[in-house]
């Protein structure tokens, strides 16, 4: 009994995972005993509406992280297509699938200009994709002076702002994203190809991995889903605002990092992501719920981004030192087939 | 004989002086009377009133600066004052920069290019720089601020133009407390929960805030009942009024059968509008706002989006006495401590010219627009369509 019960334990802790899931069980308890309303049903769908938003920049984010590389432009993409759509609909009277597909062009442009900086002017690409948010941001206030642009399209505002059951459209379609993702990057060539490249661009240059290919993909996908997260929320809000979605990109790399997403490439899994996003906006939620201080809750969300980052570099470590450990048996194992020989 | 007739005219003497003073004191008074009339109907310098011939000058070379034009209120002003400029003979340049020290370097610019005056919109991380730049370059009585005042000291020390903070704030909790009947009917107090949704890293919605407090007293609400959901956590934004909103109800759903919630500025009314129509709770709830401008945009869809009521101001009405305050100083008729006076707070050395909107719903919208607009024209502004 004592040993399974052991082992049970070992297996949740060891297990990256199941260690995110009872981690995320133990924030909800914790609060709900804090505040008895923390689990009521419009609390959850207001947790909900918040995570889709976060969550599809968060899957965009996991695999360009996951590839080595990191988007800081994602919150202003996200804003200038949210401006974008309502634009085209209210200004140019475009139909709202023309609109939408445009202002997800755009934002696929955008990651398309952060690749082209990286890859051929050799930017660091922290630097490149903040140059191209200022972009962005500067765009944002040219077109719309400052001013929210209202939405009038009633079926537009419905992708965004309705419900399936208990579950907000804007939730469904992340969870929907997450699983296509993370079935793409887990049983497909091309997922193991980007682990590569993240994990070991040498290795992966040398095993014929055409790791140019793989940055596009990354960054223009991540612009993609950017546009749509700010789409989606113009949609929810029924206004296209130049101050939405500003700052969600390290709110999305926070959650996928504590999602157990390496910072430095090549490790982590859709679904580890999507229980960090999840974890992230309970935290967040519950901090307002229990009353707690504005300034104590910005200071809340970078300790858990430091808290993240540490056990990513222990992770890290680990991993490191296990494959270290692994490449030595087999060298051990090789001398002593050749001796036996 | 002649000593009776010496002291009958001294006595006509002493007689004809005292008459004579008696008249020149009516005089005065009368004078004084006059003048207080006349100052009485007679129009305070640089205010939008005053008639003055601003074609008879050369043009003014004016630079309008701000800490980023980022939010739709400055966006807005700076969009009036250069509407207002040609018609008050201004050529006016408009500068955004990104901090305190862009600020001074951008006024030490003008000054070196021989601009005649500035519209500063303060903050006050800068004001206590800006005091030691406009002694340096003797500007006392070429600049003007603008949406939030110069106050360096918790005290105002130079001639503004602001929002009525303090009225707005008691405007929107006396209107929720006049209106809420008419949408909940007769309801149990004691079951309304009272939500401030704010921003806290900004001093003019720090007052704001403060007279909603002070007006929520004075209807005998307790401190329990109300919660503060400032948007500082997430950034200035709708979408944060939404997630602040949406928790903070949530929170309290269980104690509270009915919501009131005062918004200190539009972009978080169509937020928590937004919030209480997602939870379907707009029938148990009061949503109003001060600044109207994004919420009236909304409006205009046909789409009431939560929102109960909204204080509108002109964006002309405003700009109007920072450009004529502005005029009244280069010109010279107004120095920068006499500027506008008996608009003057306890312990201010300068006066801060408040400017305050009216309330408007979603039914009535369109008749309060045109009223004010009207206001305007009548002060010889053209407003564009």
């Amino acid at each position: 009994m004592d040993n399974s019960r052991g082992s049970l334990w070992k297996r949740i802790v060891n297990n990256q995972v199941s260690l995110l899931v009872a981690i995320f069980i133990v924030l909800l308890v914790v609060f709900q005993i804090w505040n008895r309303n923390f689990l009521s049903g419009s609390n959850i769908i207001t947790m909900m509406n918040s995570a889709g938003l976060y969550g599809i920049i968060a899957v965009g984010m996991a695999i360009l992280i996951i590839s080595g590389q990191v988007d800081l432009s994602a919150g202003y993409v996200g804003c200038l297509a949210g401006v974008l759509v309502s634009m085209f609909m209210e200004w140019y009277k475009m139909p709202w699938p023309v609109a939408l597909v445009l202002a997800i062009a755009v934002g696929a442009l955008c990651g398309l200009a952060s690749a082209a900086l990286v890859i051929y002017l050799k930017f660091p690409n922290f630097i490149a994709t903040l140059a191209v948010a200022n972009v962005c941001n500067g765009l944002v206030y040219v077109i719309t002076n400052a001013a929210s642009v209202p939405i009038s399209n009633k079926f537009f505002m419905k992708i965004g702002g309705s419900t399936l059951g208990p579950f907000s459209s804007v939730f469904i379609i992340t969870v929907a994203l997450f699983v296509i993702y993370g079935f793409m990057l887990k049983f497909t060539k091309f997922g193991r190809q980007i682990y590569m490249c993240g994990g070991n661009p040498s290795a992966a240059r040398l095993a014929g991995i055409n790791s140019v290919k793989i940055t596009f993909f990354a960054f223009i996908n991540c612009g993609a889903l950017s546009a749509l997260a700010g789409i989606l929320l113009a949609s929810r809000m029924g206004v296209g605002s130049p101050m939405s979605v500003v700052g969600a990109d390290l709110t999305a790399i926070t959650a996928v990092v504590l999602g157990g997403i390496a910072f430095t490439g090549g490790t982590g899994t859709m679904l580890g992501a999507f229980v960090g996003v999840c974890i992230l906006t309970a935290f967040s939620n519950a901090l307002i719920v229990i009353g707690l201080d504005a300034d104590f809750q910005i200071m809340a969300t970078g300790i858990l981004l430091i808290i993240a980052l540490i056990i990513d570099y222990y992770r890290s470590r680990g991993r490191e030192r296990r494959m270290k450990k692994e490449a030595k048996e087999i060298a051990l194992r090789k001398t002593i087939n050749k001796e036996q020989k | 004989m002649k000593k009776i007739t010496a002291l009958l005219l001294c006595a006509v003497m002493i007689l004809s002086l005292g008459v004579t003073t008696e008249v020149r004191a009516s005089s005065a008074s009368s004078t004084s009377e006059e003048s207080t009339a006349a100052e009485t109907t007679e129009v305070m310098v640089g205010t939008p009133e005053e008639k003055v011939d601003n074609f008879a000058r050369d043009p003014y070379k004016v630079a309008l600066i701000a800490y980023e034009f980022n939010n739709s209120l400055c966006a807005s002003m700076k969009s009036a004052i250069e509407a207002l400029a040609p018609a008050y003979n201004i050529e006016l340049t408009s500068d955004a920069v990104t901090d305190a020290d862009g600020v001074m370097n951008a006024i030490e610019t003008y000054v070196l290019q021989n601009y005649d005056g500035y519209i500063i919109i303060c903050q006050d991380e800068f004001t206590a720089r800006l005091e030691a730049l406009v002694e340096e370059y003797e500007l006392e009585n070429k600049w003007i601020a603008c949406l939030n005042p110069c106050q360096p000291n918790g005290y105002v020390s130079h001639p503004g133009v602001g929002q009525s903070a303090e009225k707005h704030g008691k405007m929107v909790v006396d209107w929720v407390f006049e209106n809420y009947k008419d949408k909940l009917g007769d309801i149990d107090m004691s079951k309304v929960g009272h939500i401030i949704c704010s921003y806290s890293k900004v001093n003019d919605f720090l007052i704001r805030d403060e007279a909603i407090y002070n007006a929520l007293d004075g209807y005998g609400v307790s401190k329990d009942d109300i919660f503060y959901a400032d948007t500082a956590v997430g950034g200035f934004s709708t979408q944060t009024a939404v997630d602040m909103v949406s928790a903070t109800i949530s929170a309290h759903a269980s104690d509270y059968d009915y919501f009131f919630i005062y918004n200190t500025c539009d972009d978080f009314g169509l937020g928590a509008g937004n919030a209480v129509t997602t939870m379907g709770i707009e029938d148990k709830t009061m949503v109003a706002c001060i600044q109207a401008d994004q919420v009236i945009a909304k409006w205009e869809t046909g789409d009431k989006a939560g929102v109960d009521g909204a204080i509108y101001m002109s964006n002309y009405l405003y700009a109007l006495p920072v450009v004529t305050g502005l005029i009244a100083l280069m010109d010279g008729r107004a120095t920068w401590d006499t500027l506008w006076p008996g608009m003057r707070g306890e312990n201010d050395t300068a006066s801060t010219y408040g400017v305050s909107g009216e309330y408007c719903t979603f039914e009535d919208f369109e008749e309060v627009r045109e009223s004010i607009n009207d206001r305007v024209r009548a002060l010889g502004v053209e407003i564009p369509a």
